[in-house]
């Protein structure tokens, strides 16, 4: 579109003159501030509190669960229910900062995919000069997102000068809704979900029979949300693996051949333990600075020898309650380029029950298969230290040295394929001993950048 | 400017785009038009019922290096929910302000091309080229005004029946052709961020604080990850 703004003409019924506005202009004081408007649920006479005024047009009572239209001064009935409804692990109202604006929870939906067996909540949140977000839980991330006002043609071709991947692609329907939306969110939606990735970066395209949404979203440290959102203990969806043990049923011979492939294959580990030899190819300490924020830090070259085999990258940082996060790309011959996101946290406190500590103050991915060469390391550092309020990247920067140091291991015992074998050995009686099916537990929606350890 | 009284109750009233022709009266509520010669109140607007908007008629902005005035808004019901137009000025090219679920872009009205007011209404999915750009019909909808405030370049009154053919253009930016009681309108615009506006003469909303102008954010996926 044109970078200037057209010559105008507003099309009025009278022909008019070139436009001028007073200088001396001052802005009316209007009656009063604005704010949120408070109504009285038509079912159950429950306060019902409209965050978003003038924008949402459906809410849910809390007291009741009816479904309410709240686009007019007049409050319309959509649904009655008689039911006390399930608060969400973020309570609808709770206020946090994330990514530097305060937001507040006005709703809350949870999705599911029964297809790929997945389910997820996801958190509208409020703010009346920012407008919206959504804030989404499944089992392995937390991701914030806002909606693109424009189509990205394909993902995979380049978009935002990022190159995404597809990750997956699913259906997602309403379970529960809570809350307040700007559209008329209910039970039993349908839209059709892809998300292409691209580090801690998501596209997100969903389709439903009236429209396509594009969203960008971005991974958030699963500590950052709790701190914003003052949740006491880490909430993750915790699978529904079902354990009951009358559905046991014994084999013996089952038992006695699993025995000896286990032992068989643990004298085996032991012989290959002694046989490699681990060596460390490359290894440095950083000292970085809130000035070396969004800035890539590179190595020297460094070789790593041999044909193949496997390479161990250990970031160790003294964190304390605190986080620091390393996107780092391990780049060899011919711009081969393996990627992982070492995220070192480690907290600790006491409470009533004494002391208590969380996390590790290092972090390690493997790669499971690397050929020799000469390689280099490109690190992104991201750490909470960085800023006064470690989850809010807008408050004041710090002037703390955050260090952090990064060995670089090749040949490490190779625990990965020994309980890969073990499990293997396990999957027949297992099947035997375990008749019972499992229920999936919400599985990755996407999958991590971290290599398998 | 026009400073005049209102025809209805005698308070002040003011004109301080010239491309206004229809004011609402912030004393009494009358709906006042004026024509080259006079000023006539035509009827009652019924207020507008609160939202939680930080604008108001009176708060100012920076768009295209040009610094504008909300001087009035229309606000438009339609079956999904509702929006608000502000109609802005800064002297020389007025234009809108559009405020629609949490969003802001701004919109500059054209002049309408030859054939462009009788042309059947587009359906979805046609393309319409303007000035030289190729849009799509991506929405059609009905509107209703529900009422105005302050003044606007038409009469908005209440009840206003307005459709709309949204038009999408594939190297971003929108257009967008409207027809209300008093003929079509063409605009063009685009999509705008709060922070990049250095909007100044707010209203307070209640237990909230207005973000720090300019500060873009970090890692708000809002914003391009490359910008």
């Amino acid at each position: 579109m044109s970078e200037t703004p057209p010559d105008h003409s507003v099309t009025g019924p009278a022909s008019l003159g070139p436009s001028a506005v007073a200088p001396e202009f001052r802005p009316w004081r209007g009656p009063r501030a604005a704010r949120a408007r408070t109504l009285s649920c038509p079912s159950c006479g429950g306060s019902v509190t409209v965050r978003a005024n003038g924008i949402s047009i459906t809410a849910i009572c809390a007291s009741c669960g009816s479904a309410l239209n709240v686009a007019n001064p007049d409050v319309r009935l959509i649904a009655e229910a008689h039911q006390r409804t399930r608060e969400p692990p973020i309570p609808i109202g709770t206020r946090g900062v994330l990514v530097g604006t305060c937001w507040e929870v006005a709703g809350c939906q949870s999705r599911t995919d029964t297809e790929n067996g997945w389910s997820w909540d996801e958190y509208l949140l409020f703010n009346p000069y920012r407008g919206f977000r959504f804030l989404i839980q499944d089992d392995k991330n937390w991701t914030l997102y806002c909606i693109l006002r424009q189509d990205v043609p394909n993902p995979e071709a380049g978009f935002d000068g990022r190159r995404y991947e597809h990750q997956s692609t699913g259906k997602a329907s309403t379970t529960y809704v809570l809350g307040e939306f700007y559209w008329r969110a209910r039970v039993g939606d349908e839209v059709s979900v892809t998300e292409y990735v691209d580090r801690r970066w998501v596209l997100s395209r969903e389709q439903n029979s009236d429209e396509i949404v594009w969203s960008r979203g971005v991974r958030l440290n699963a500590s950052e949300v709790q701190f914003a959102f003052g949740m006491a203990a880490p909430i993750l969806p915790t699978g529904e693996m079902d354990k009951s043990a009358a559905h046991l049923e014994r084999g013996r011979a089952v038992k006695w051949i699993f025995a000896a492939a286990a032992v068989a294959l643990i004298v085996l580990q032991s012989i290959t333990f002694g046989t490699n030899r681990s060596a460390v190819v490359f290894s440095q300490t950083f000292h970085t600075t809130a000035a070396n924020e969004g800035r890539t830090l590179t190595t020297a070259d460094f070789d790593i020898p041999g044909t193949g085999g496997n390479l161990r990258i250990t970031a160790r940082s003294s964190v304390y309650n605190d986080w620091v996060e390393l996107p780092l790309s391990l780049v060899g011959p011919g711009d081969v380029t393996y990627a992982a996101t070492p995220s070192i946290e480690y907290y600790y406190g006491t409470d009533s029950d004494g002391a208590w500590s969380e996390g590790a103050q290092y972090s390690q991915v493997t790669f499971r298969s690397v050929p020799g060469g000469t390689y280099r390391l490109l690190i992104e550092p991201y750490a909470g230290g960085y800023h006064a309020n470690p989850s809010n990247p807008a408050s004041r920067p710090t002037t703390k040295d955050v260090a952090f140091s990064v060995t670089v291991t090749r040949h490490v015992p190779d625990m990965w394929s020994f309980w890969l074998a073990l499990l293997l050995i396990a999957a027949y009686p297992s099947y035997r001993l375990v008749s019972a099916p499992w229920r999936h537990a919400a599985a990755p929606r996407m999958a991590s950048l971290k290599a398998p350890e | 400017m026009l400073a005049t009284t209102c025809p209805s109750c005698g308070a002040e009233l003011h004109f301080r785009s010239s491309v206004t022709v229809c004011a609402v009266c912030a004393s009494c509520g009358s709906m006042v038009v004026r024509s080259d010669i006079t000023v006539e109140a035509i009827g009652a607007m019924a207020s507008l019922p609160d939202d939680i908007s930080p604008l108001r008629v009176g708060a100012n902005l920076t768009v295209d290096n040009r610094r504008y005035t909300l001087l009035g808004r229309a606000r438009m019901y339609w079956a999904g929910g509702a929006w608000t137009e502000w109609f802005m000025d800064d002297g020389t090219a007025p234009g809108w302000l559009i405020e629609a679920q949490g969003f802001f872009s701004v919109a500059f009205s054209l002049p309408l091309p030859p054939g462009f007011a009788t042309a059947p209404w587009p359906a979805l999915g046609a393309e319409i080229i303007v000035e030289g750009q190729t849009y799509r019909v991506t929405d059609l909808k009905q509107a209703t005004c529900a009422g105005s405030e302050g003044e606007l370049p038409f009469t908005a009154r209440a009840g206003r029946e307005v459709r709309y053919a949204d038009l999408t253009s594939e190297v971003g930016g929108f257009a967008g052709l409207e027809e209300g009681d008093d003929g079509r309108r063409l605009y063009v615009g685009h999509h705008i961020h709060f922070d990049d506006v250095a909007f100044r003469d707010l209203r307070d909303v209640e237990g909230w604080t207005p973000p720090s102008v300019g500060a873009r954010l970090a890692g708000d996926p809002e914003y391009s990850p490359s910008q």
